[in-house]
């Protein structure tokens, strides 16, 4: 009992002693400044918070503490050029690219709901973007000293994606309720299960063996796709029999698209007609991501109906750092402009 | 955030939701002081769950040497380290859970572990707390000690893997309290590995999702025992229901052991998920240990369980253990038997408190064949 009644007097001193301070603190600054000083406290007014364009439906969303801090000046707009033929997908390092005009904006680190980013690691993207008359074409460029292009217990890829509104009003932060967006979601992982195929336990750890997959078919060390695609083996291999769109061991392009209307709310896009490349050279990442010109594609109405006025936001994500998810570099909705 | 009750640390803590209690908690009990680690448990749920690919350090049941092993390496004393020491002001807790170490709104207080950490499941194995010098066991009892230490997914009435799941794709079932991982919805961020105190939610990388321990749910909804337990031969577990929404029933084995007699206690309370595999603590090692293990209440638990034959209902409830591969919901000592009823209200099993003896002659005169005592 002695020692609980002195653990309760240091705690009431602690308490004090802290009170005293911040009191102290704004006291002078108030001296200093001559200004009233506006204590924030985090979460006491989210319906007052400027900077968050709409409520955030997310299962971590809590009160943000910090929101995106907006840059001085304009933000930079992407004007998509009218060019005659579109560079393909396939080499990102077209020397094709550098006769079209690249714009620089801003990353920020995700703070708006959790899971947070806690630091920036990349800063800058550098954005261009060209049209033709079948497609549109964006190429993608930062700076990343090593690839981050494996998928393992505490390794993640890096990453990156594009966000167009699909109705107006969509906030930035993945949309709204009732106000959804649309996402194109290049990730360094599945570029590589691409080029060199699927980055499996063989590839991750070729020294590895294992005893026993049961009703693998073929040699070893049994390719999680080819030898263990029979619905036997398929037993064990739940999220591929749920078809989630992370389980898929033949994949043929390294892009997936989605639609979400809020954090934590992204859902897989079956079917894209959307390609992408992504390169790693030289300590930078160049990824090319296209969009056809299709008629039926709410992507391509949206782009049609005001050419003038589009919006669109990106993300990075820097595997190495332990990006995934919302831990993320972001942008606010930038002004895109399609040159007639 | 909302303020929920956690009965084990008794008082309220934080958690992102606010949800209803399930109709009735699943819940399991082991008796430490009979594992042997055999890994039948283990390689029972191996077989029938994670016998994929992708799955190959995957163990939703793992049974580690306490006090140096641990699946994945250092699993529980990372976690301490970063949440430091439990101080509980006698049932109370005073100190922090991984819910409110960080602060309101913020994800739990976890560790993400590396793949190395899963590579070698039973890495100190048999390891003792201290070296035995050589030819001590002629002096009498030694203090060095070990124990084993079986787990799997505590299916927590506060489960610290949903709070972190920013897609939602954790839930806990309404009908039982079984958690689960939506294999649709999960696109493998990881931060419900990093979450889980007990670290009983796998990333696979075959499938790039996470995936845990299912509590056996088909045949939990046939009223039949996990895995794990029907095939423990040491018959230390006991699966069954917690009340939930009612007081504790005296006929429950479940509620009876746990929260009435309270001689099985729960795996670190302190980090405040109000986990549902309950332990009866090994007798023979040191509170100290057992504290920082269990929370509060060893010292009792220790002392009901050495008494244990002159405790005739609480023994009968023990005799459940192994005894049936159905799920026990109501039991009753009658005479010299205890009598154990399963979800559909049939009688599942009669365990007498004394196995009757049976004595043969040296010469079977039926088959004219002499019988020897080879063994």
């Amino acid at each position: 009992m002695k020692r609980d009644f002195d653990d309760r007097k240091i705690l009431i001193g602690m308490i004090g002693g802290a009170a005293l301070i911040v009191v102290t603190m704004i006291t002078a600054i108030f001296l200093v400044s001559r200004r009233p000083v506006v204590v924030v406290v985090p979460g006491a007014d989210n319906a007052g918070r400027s900077g968050v364009a709409g409520p955030a439906d997310s299962a971590a969303a809590g009160s943000p503490s910090t929101t995106i801090a907006v840059p001085e000046g304009p933000p930079p707009e992407i004007t998509v050029a009218k060019v005659a033929a579109a560079p393909a997908i396939e080499d990102p390092l077209d020397p094709a690219w550098d006769k079209f005009a690249a714009v620089e904006v801003d990353l920020q680190p995700q703070t708006v709901a959790e899971p947070m980013l806690a630091s920036a690691t990349v800063s800058k993207l550098r954005v261009q973007a060209v049209r033709d008359d079948n497609r549109y074409a964006w190429r993608l460029n930062w700076a990343k000293a090593q690839p981050a292009d494996v998928s393992e217990i505490g390794r993640f890829s890096d990453a990156v994606a594009m966000q167009f509104p699909l109705v107006d009003g969509a906030p930035y932060t993945m949309g709204g309720p009732g106000m959804p967006v649309r996402m194109l979601h290049w990730k360094a992982v599945w570029q590589r299960d691409v080029d060199e195929g699927f980055q499996g336990l063989a590839a991750l750890y070729p020294n590895t063996d294992v005893d026993l997959y049961w009703f693998a078919q073929g040699k070893r060390p049994h390719a999680a796709s080819g030898s263990l695609d029979n619905p036997q083996a398929q037993q064990w291999m739940i999220a591929a029999q749920a078809d989630n769109p992370m389980a898929d061991t033949s994949r043929e392009h390294p892009i997936e698209e989605l639609t979400a209307h809020g954090f934590g709310s992204s859902a897989h896009v079956e079917g894209t007609s959307s390609r992408a490349r992504g390169v790693w050279s030289d300590g930078q990442w160049y990824v090319v991501i296209d969009r056809p010109i299709n008629a039926n594609d709410p992507l391509i109405e949206r782009f049609d109906s005001d050419p003038d006025k589009q919006m669109i936001a990106f993300a990075v994500w820097d595997g190495d750092n332990a990006n995934r998810g919302g831990r993320k570099h972001i942008t606010n909705w930038l002004p895109m402009r399609i040159a007639p | 955030m909302a303020k929920r009750f956690n009965w084990q640390i008794d008082r309220e803590q934080a958690y992102p939701y606010e949800a209803p209690n399930p109709q009735r908690q699943v819940a399991y009990i082991f008796d430490t002081n009979k594992c042997i680690e055999c890994q039948t448990c283990t390689v029972a749920c191996k077989t029938c769950w994670t016998s994929g690919k992708g799955q190959e350090t995957i163990f939703w049941n793992n049974v580690e040497t306490k006090p140096y092993g641990g699946y994945p390496h250092e699993w529980d004393s990372r976690l301490m380290k970063l949440n430091g020491p439990a101080r509980w002001r006698e049932k109370k807790l005073d100190s922090l859970t991984v819910f409110e170490k960080n602060g309101e709104d913020k994800p739990p207080l976890g560790h993400l572990p590396s793949e190395r950490d899963y590579a070698s499941p039973n890495l100190g194995e048999d390891d003792l707390s201290e070296m035995i010098d050589q030819g001590s066991h002629f002096d009498g009892t030694h203090h060095g000690w070990m124990f084993y230490l079986a787990r799997i997914c505590n299916h927590c009435d506060h489960p610290a893997c949903l709070a972190a799941c920013p897609r939602k794709a954790i839930y806990k079932r309404p009908e039982d309290g079984i958690v689960l991982v939506d294999q649709e919805r999960c696109r493998g961020y990881q931060h419900c590995l990093e979450a889980c105190p007990y670290k009983k939610v796998f990333f696979n990388i075959i499938n790039r999702a996470s995936e845990k321990c299912i509590g056996c749910f088909p045949r939990v909804e046939q009223g039949n025992a996990a895995l794990c337990v029907e095939s423990c031969i040491g018959k230390i577990r006991l699966h069954g229901f917690l009340s939930t929404n009612a007081e504790p029933r005296e006929d429950n084995p479940l509620d009876y052991i746990v929260k009435i007699r309270k001689l099985a206690l729960p795996c670190y309370p302190q980090f405040g998920t109000a986990p549902n595999v309950y332990y009866i603590p090994p007798v023979h090692v040191p509170d100290p240990f057992l504290d920082q293990l269990f929370g509060p209440g060893v010292e009792e638990a220790k002392e009901m369980y050495r008494n244990l034959k002159n405790d005739r209902r609480l023994l009968g409830a023990l005799m459940l253990f192994g005894a049936s591969p159905r799920m026990i919901t109501r039991f009753e000592v009658q005479g010299d038997e205890a009598v154990g009823w399963d979800v559909d209200g049939e009688e599942a099993v009669r365990v007498p408190f004394t196995e009757p003896t049976y004595f043969r002659k040296h010469f079977d005169s039926t088959h004219g064949a002499y019988r020897h005592n080879t063994a």
